[in-house]
């Protein structure tokens, strides 16, 4: 063929190839070329089409190669924006988790930059529960991360034999909860939870992969990851952990994370994915519109903590990962789950009394504002700071009271979380008021005894309440 | 820019060197990364303080080229030893060795085969021998091609499409004439 010849197939091919498969051939047929290049065309169109990764380019580096003081050994795992690889930091003579950025980006300048910053985020972490960040190495123009090397199995592992007993469950999540509690108290969002990128090593502690580096993975890969999930044969069968928010493109923050958390604890204690098992089109789908599917073996307490968690709508997650942990520590777990949750919390007997009791509480520290007012006069030069005092108690105890009044009635998913995050003022404004009554009583008591005795009476009355018969109801209602 | 052939030697004597010290213990099948190769060789004089080359693009056009050589002599050298055999042993390169790529791709690329239909493409075009060369044995990114042969991402691609559509059936083990496609065969 000459170079002329080989011109005119080459703008046909191009031709051709704007042109949708199917109406190729016709294409090519319909040109006015001569029937020797419409011929060429076409075979070389049928090689195009059966492309399987002929002659792309993949640089990895091999076993034994040197980068830096670093040699490779093997790979350890690679995704669209990463490549672990297992090394031998030869300086110090041990093994190490040396990332770097995938052949296609070697050479991108944003994304090196955001390798380098989040290595620098990821460092800053420092949790028992977190792989340690040794170093960020610039070897030739190119930063590699280089961690702590963990022997073990992951969490994927371990659920390949089943679920894990609600105590254990419980415990790994509990271990999770608090390192991502850490990391997002540092702003440090992972991005990418699952399974995979949790190992538990030799001592039986579970530790975090991939801090900080999954968020530079995550934000590049958005939904071109979720594309690659369906190609056939690259990462097909795996599960998405996304959160709604990041399959469809929106800002992430902490609680991106709680709902990876979330399809994290269903799992661990039921083996299954909680958005199904089905096609991944159809799974994405019931991430992003319903809710997990019911799972009689789940505790409430815990179904309460995972179903709040996995909130479609961020804002209705918990407010703070911290939250989340505290829901956890605080959650007795036995009862398992109704099967209508929505409708779940201390639905009990003792429920209504420990319910009773937050507004009976409430309304009797607001009764005792006016005799507070009325004997202000007969405490001396302080009165009106004593009052200040006591109405400053009844307000943050009964207020926050009626608040969990409030909570349980319509939104019972959260009263555990609101329930740990008011205990310490509810706890304050207690002491506060008892200790004010009964002090304002025994002052007033020589000159008033009728109100001295009120006073005293209604001091001790509230210490009473709130140091021995709340407790009770407390554990009725939440056992 | 330089010539590249002029700055040939330092990168040609590293790539060759790092190639050697890979196949010391050659096994039957062995595989060679090329573009890891390129990679590493890089990571290496990259480190040093005086490369002659003005930067990576610069320096991977050099390295395609001697990669290029480094393979083909090698296969040559192994095909001249094994002359009578009726399995002469050739080096592969296979790219796909640690990749994510469904088993239907192909075990690797005969170096010596590649080489020649790469002279046969150069002689219909040079410029979309020279893509291949760039793309595969230097590992270049598409914008790197562009740059370095001062054309458009687009025409790269362009070219680089039709090279490759061309390469596959010009290596095929045996297609004799264009087969209509027929649906569900493989």
């Amino acid at each position: 063929m000459s170079s002329e010849r080989w011109q005119q197939v080459g703008a046909l091919f191009d031709r051709a190839l704007a042109e949708a498969p199917a109406g190729r051939t016709a294409l090519v047929r319909a040109s006015s070329e001569p029937v020797e290049v419409q011929d060429e065309v076409i075979a070389l169109l049928a090689a195009h089409e059966t492309g399987d990764g002929f002659l792309e380019p993949a640089a990895l580096l091999d076993a034994g190669a040197m980068v830096g003081a670093y040699r490779i050994d093997r790979i350890l795992g690679r995704g669209g924006m990463g490549v672990v690889y297992l090394a031998e930091d030869t300086r110090l003579h041990r093994q190490v988790a040396l990332k770097a950025l995938p052949p296609h980006l070697f050479r991108d300048d944003r994304m090196r930059s955001r390798l380098r910053r989040e290595a620098r985020a990821a460092a800053a972490l420092s949790h028992p529960a977190i792989a340690t960040v040794y170093a960020l190495e610039e070897i030739g123009d190119q930063p590699f991360i280089a961690s702590e090397y963990l022997e073990g199995r992951t969490l994927r592992e371990e659920l390949a034999a089943g679920p894990l007993a609600v105590d254990r469950a419980v415990t790994t999540a509990r271990e999770i909860a608090q390192a991502l509690a850490a990391a997002h108290d540092r702003g440090i969002v992972h991005r990418d939870l699952k399974p995979e990128n949790i190992v538990r090593t030799q001592s039986g502690s579970v530790k975090i992969l991939d801090f900080g580096l999954a968020q530079f993975d995550a934000a590049a890969q958005d939904l071109a990851s979720v594309t690659r999930l369906t190609d056939p044969g690259v990462m097909a069968g795996t599960p998405p952990y996304m959160a709604p928010e990041q399959l469809l493109g929106q800002p992430t923050s902490a609680r991106t994370d709680q709902f990876a958390f979330g399809v994290l604890l269903y799992e661990l204690l039921t083996g299954r994915h909680p958005f199904g098992t089905g096609t991944l089109p159809t799974t994405i789908a019931r991430v992003l519109t319903a809710p997990p599917e019911p799972d009689a073996s789940i505790p409430a307490g815990l179904w309460n903590v995972l179903e709040r968690a996995t909130q479609k709508n961020p804002d209705d997650r918990f407010v703070s990962t911290a939250d989340l942990v505290a829901a956890l520590s605080t959650n007795h777990f036995g009862t398992p789950a109704p099967q209508h949750p929505s409708t779940s919390a201390p639905a009990s007997a003792a429920g209504n009394w420990w319910e009773h009791h937050q507004l009976i509480a409430a309304i009797a520290y607001w009764s005792m504002a006016w005799p507070a007012w009325e004997v202000h006069q007969w405490t001396g030069r302080y009165g009106v700071l004593i009052f200040l005092a006591t109405i400053t108690a009844i307000v943050v105890s009964a207020n926050l009271r009626l608040h969990l009044w409030f909570t349980v009635r319509t939104y019972p998913l959260e009263l555990p979380a609101e329930r740990a995050r008011v205990a310490r003022g509810i706890r304050a404004a207690d002491w506060g008021f008892a200790l004010l009554m009964t002090a304002t009583g025994l002052v007033i008591a020589e000159a008033h005894a009728a109100w001295g005795a009120l006073f005293v009476a209604f001091g001790l009355g509230a210490a009473l309440a709130f140091l021995f018969i709340e407790p009770a109801t407390a554990r009725a209602a939440f056992r | 820019m330089a010539d590249p052939a002029s700055l040939m030697p330092q990168v040609y004597d590293e790539l060759r060197r790092l190639a050697a010290s890979y196949l010391r213990h050659e096994r039957p099948g062995q595989t060679l990364q090329a573009t890891a190769l390129v990679h590493e060789a890089f990571l290496r004089l990259n480190a040093e303080k005086n490369h002659p080359w003005k930067n990576r693009t610069h320096f991977l056009a050099i390295a395609a080229l001697s990669m290029r050589q480094i393979l083909v002599q090698r296969a040559r050298a192994r095909h001249a030893e094994k002359r009578g055999g009726q399995d002469a042993q050739r080096i592969t390169l296979d790219e796909s060795a640690l990749a994510d790529v469904p088993a239907t791709q192909p075990a690797g690329v005969d170096v010596l085969a590649l080489n020649d239909a790469l002279e046969k493409l150069a002689a219909l075009d040079e410029q979309q021998a020279k893509i291949v060369e760039l793309r595969y044995f230097g590992g270049l990114t598409v914008e790197e091609v562009a740059e370095t042969l001062d054309i458009s991402p687009a025409t790269v691609k362009r070219h680089w499409t039709l090279a490759k559509a061309w390469l596959k059936r010009e290596l095929a083990p045996h297609t004799p004439s264009p087969k209509p496609q027929v649906p569900g065969q493989p």
